[in-house]
């Protein structure tokens, strides 16, 4: 997998070596996770302006706190007046994920936590998006550590010309996706259960 | 003349070591009886400052007690008593220094890992040669708790040896580790 990733990778850097030098140089920006998204085209395709956008967490161990992840990417294909035919396919980069505190860093990569060795990535595949009062939901499936759970992602959606900006989130349950397995974080003593994921992201057509 | 006290130094670092592994003995069970939340958290952070501290001014204690002469034990003691002081006192070297290596070993290998500061400032590296799994977890809190036990045991037999030498033996035993008495250390 890791092989095949860099592989992609690999294909995708010569691939945009031989366009424009403003096309190679967003291609190094762009990490190995982005190989591992589905190519899209077509109308209302959007790519993500990673500089301007955000995936952060709420989290409560010994107090809120909010987390980061600097690195992921999504494949976005949303006609806000159609959003059914729409689809969101988004892939984080585990290993990017500051949580603010070295404990918490030192940790979170570990079997006990997100085990990053086995699952680098987490993805979210969405599988129906609607129109909704607030905005807009995406009904998909989350994927982290190996373990595929139903989650609707809720954003609100902002265009102007050909840049929107979406901003949302979802609650998950980290006993769902066994972050925190060993007993000492088999209850909510150190580490409540309920995560909160934000994002913002601002993505060109 | 026949030096009659212990060195101002080896008096204070005496005195000092003794509070503190009174406080980590004292404050080692109140905090293992304590339900988890943060303050338990920040205790066992402070329980582990306090151990290295421990740890540091029991070596210096050493290399200052190997360097410097003890006052002559007073010569109405028996040669069965002198052994006994002699093998308490070198107990006590054992455990101040093995107890709070246990509990250092024990950091170093616990899942989860959690990093040692000194007071949150002076960052303390992992002991090293240890993997970190549950089971060397365990076999290190049962030393750590075995250790502090024995020394617990030793405290007493020590404070009472002391108090005995004094009100009982009345000789100058207890008074050559007081500090403030002495004319010069």
């Amino acid at each position: 997998m890791r092989l095949l990733s860099i592989s992609l990778a690999a294909a995708a850097l010569i691939a945009c070596g031989s366009a424009s030098t403003e096309l190679s140089a967003q291609a190094q920006d762009t990490s190995l996770i982005s190989a591992e998204l589905p190519q899209i085209t077509g109308e209302y395709v959007w790519t993500m302006d990673k500089k301007k956008s955000a995936l952060t967490f709420v989290a409560n161990h010994g107090g809120d706190f909010t987390g980061t992840f600097s690195h992921f990417d999504a494949a976005i294909k949303l006609n806000p007046n159609a959003p059914e035919d729409g689809s969101i396919h988004a892939i984080v980069d585990l290993s990017s994920i500051d949580a603010g505190d070295s404990d918490r860093n030192a940790n979170l990569p570990l079997a006990d936590w997100f085990d990053m060795k086995l699952y680098p990535t987490a993805t979210f595949i969405s599988n129906e998006i609607s129109k909704t009062d607030a905005g807009y939901a995406a009904g998909g499936t989350l994927s982290i550590k190996g373990i595929s759970q139903d989650a609707t992602l809720s954003f609100t959606l902002t265009v102007t010309g050909n840049t929107a900006r979406a901003i949302g989130g979802l609650t998950l349950d980290r006993r769902d996706f066994k972050l925190g397995e060993s007993a000492d974080f088999a209850n909510e003593d150190w580490v409540k259960f309920p995560v909160i994921v934000k994002v913002d992201i601002t993505a060109r057509s | 003349m026949e030096q009659q006290h212990y060195t101002r130094i080896a008096i204070w670092l005496h005195w000092v070591i003794a509070l503190l592994i009174i406080g980590q003995i004292i404050g080692g069970k109140v905090m293992m009886a304590m339900a988890n939340s943060p303050t338990k958290f920040e205790i066992f952070q402070l329980h582990k400052s306090f151990g290295l501290i421990i740890l540091i001014l029991s070596i210096v204690r050493l290399l200052w007690r190997l360097t410097h002469k003890a006052p002559a034990l007073p010569a109405t003691m028996k040669p069965i008593e002198r052994l006994g002081a002699k093998l308490s006192h070198i107990g006590f070297y054992v455990f101040m220094i093995a107890a709070p290596m246990s509990g250092w070993m024990m950091t170093s290998v616990s899942t989860p890992k959690i990093g040692t500061k000194i007071f949150k400032t002076i960052p303390w590296p992992d002991f090293p040669f240890l993997t970190r799994s549950e089971a060397a977890e365990v076999f290190f809190k049962d030393t750590h708790n075995i250790l502090a036990i024995m020394m617990s045991l030793l405290l007493l037999l020590h404070v009472g040896a002391a108090l005995k030498h004094h009100f009982v033996n009345h000789d100058n035993v207890l008074s050559r580790m007081l500090p403030f008495i002495n004319p010069k250390g």
